[in-house]
């Protein structure tokens, strides 16, 4: 390690593909936390904004982890309190669209329970769920990513498939 | 039983509908199913990365660094006017300084290729144009120092003077403790105008103000290196300094607990871990107050 390059994240190219790359999974990550899709943006952002003026301080192979707890230490100081409140779009369904009202009535209730067990789902369990769900990663790469072992990824998805399945049936 | 968690495992294809018959029902499977098929259909919202990358560089303050450097062009030619002054006087040596605030660390590489990372809230500095003559640094706070071999390496704190020729040892200088640790080779500490020698895998620490000697079982790299704290048996005040240097927050803590000692680790990539490690061993309870926290019965 040279001192040429640690710095390099205050070169505006490196850090504009760094934001490239990591800015989908960090929003993503913060998204399931909290469930409020313009905080998660304004935090995101604000990490970002941070980073960039830190830039010259940070160590090559921990930029990553440096960004992490940035965005978590904001998350943690502002905004953990808040009640989660998720609301996805939806793609269209595969189905045909000529099925009866009551079917599409049952459905749309559904669909609000299912948001609303989510919602109740302790934020570790909802980020692992929804990570393997929406994002697509695999258990190895959430493990990773959250720093715990693959058991513990398993772990979490068994608990929020099960307590989804129990707050649907009580609501 | 072998499939503990036969939920996730079924989710991911690892287990079949028919194994998983003998864990729950038909009906059961039939509920997790369309929760899936549902889930499987929401996606979250898209985010446009170009505005918010501009937004990012509009906001930001320009980087230290850059601010530095035009500083630097300003002192440069400030300097060329009081050098041609003062240079029958003495010779002005230009000197590096770093600092680190809470929660940042630093690693940098001096002019003889020797590394050293920087803890938080610390600081550093040498002469530059006198390195090679002087291999001489100043420290407040915290540094892990991996020498090359050459003249001697010394590193100055308000505690006192540690020496070395090519080694790796820690340093930790701060206003109630001082700590020299070394990894590899042999390190010489003057304190008190009386000289101590610390030899690979010792320790030299300041208890009650006697410097006092003990090994360590062997690491390979100071623990804050590794982004953890470690303590044994150390005053709760001082595992609280060691948290509120590497986060943003300020720790309110019962009086009684001040002296109380503690053993154990924190991590430092994640507050509320590292907040637990502290409070679980006390039994507190933690409370958020906006950047400020509260432990309590």
């Amino acid at each position: 390690m040279n001192s040429r390059e640690l710095i390099q994240f205050c070169d505006e190219k490196i850090f504009s593909s760094f934001f490239t790359n990591q800015i989908d999974a960090l929003h993503s990550f913060i998204f399931y936390k909290c469930g409020n899709d313009a905080l998660a943006r304004d935090i995101s952002q604000e990490a970002f904004v941070k980073f960039w003026e830190n830039c010259s301080k940070i160590i090559p192979n921990k930029a990553k982890s440096y960004l992490y707890t940035i965005a978590n230490n904001l998350f943690l100081n502002n905004y953990s309190k808040q009640k989660v409140r998720l609301n996805f779009e939806k793609r269209p369904q595969e189905t045909s669209n000529n099925e009866s009202p009551e079917f599409l009535l049952e459905v749309e209730e559904f669909d609000q329970k299912l948001q609303r067990a989510l919602n109740n789902l302790t934020e570790a369990q909802r980020v692992a769920f929804l990570l393997n769900r929406i994002d697509g990663k695999t258990y190895k790469e959430i493990a990773v990513f959250l720093d715990i072992s693959v058991k513990a990824v398993e772990k979490r998805i068994h608990k929020a498939l099960k307590s989804l399945r129990k707050e649907i049936d009580e609501l | 039983m072998e499939n503990t968690y036969y939920l996730a495992k079924w989710m991911n294809g690892e287990l079949s509908e028919k194994e998983l018959l003998t864990y729950v029902s038909a009906q059961e499977i039939a509920d997790y199913k369309r929760i899936i098929s549902q889930t499987n259909r929401y996606k979250k919202p898209g985010i446009n990365k170009e505005k918010m990358l501009e937004e990012v560089l509009k906001t930001a303050e320009k980087p230290a660094l850059l601010k530095k450097r035009s500083f630097a062009v300003f002192y440069r030619v400030a300097a060329l006017l009081v050098l041609s002054i003062s240079v029958y006087f003495f010779n002005k040596t230009t000197e590096e300084n770093f600092d680190t605030n809470i929660g940042e660390k630093l690693a940098l590489v001096l002019p003889d290729n020797s590394e050293v990372q920087l803890n938080a809230e610390s600081n550093l500095s040498y002469h530059k144009s006198d390195w090679k003559n002087h291999r001489n640094l100043t420290l407040e706070g915290e540094a892990y120092f991996k020498v090359e071999k050459g003249a001697k390496f010394s590193v100055q704190t308000p505690h006192g003077t540690v020496a070395v020729l090519g080694t790796q040892f820690n340093v930790l200088s701060r206003k109630n403790s001082f700590e020299v640790t070394c990894f590899e080779g042999l390190v010489a500490v003057t304190y008190q105008k009386k000289r101590y020698l610390v030899a690979a895998n010792n320790s030299l620490k300041l208890m009650k103000n006697v410097p006092t000697l003990s090994p360590f079982s062997s690491v390979l790299t100071p623990y804050w290196t590794q982004d953890k704290s470690r303590f044994k048996s150390t005053p709760f005040y001082k595992v609280i300094a060691a948290f509120e240097r590497q986060y943003q927050l300020k720790i309110q803590y019962p009086e009684y607990l001040k002296k109380e000692l503690y053993t154990g680790e924190f991590t430092h990539n994640n507050s509320e871990q590292a907040l637990n490690s502290i409070a679980l061993p006390f039994n507190l309870t933690i409370t958020h107050k906006k950047k400020l926290v509260v432990l309590s019965k």
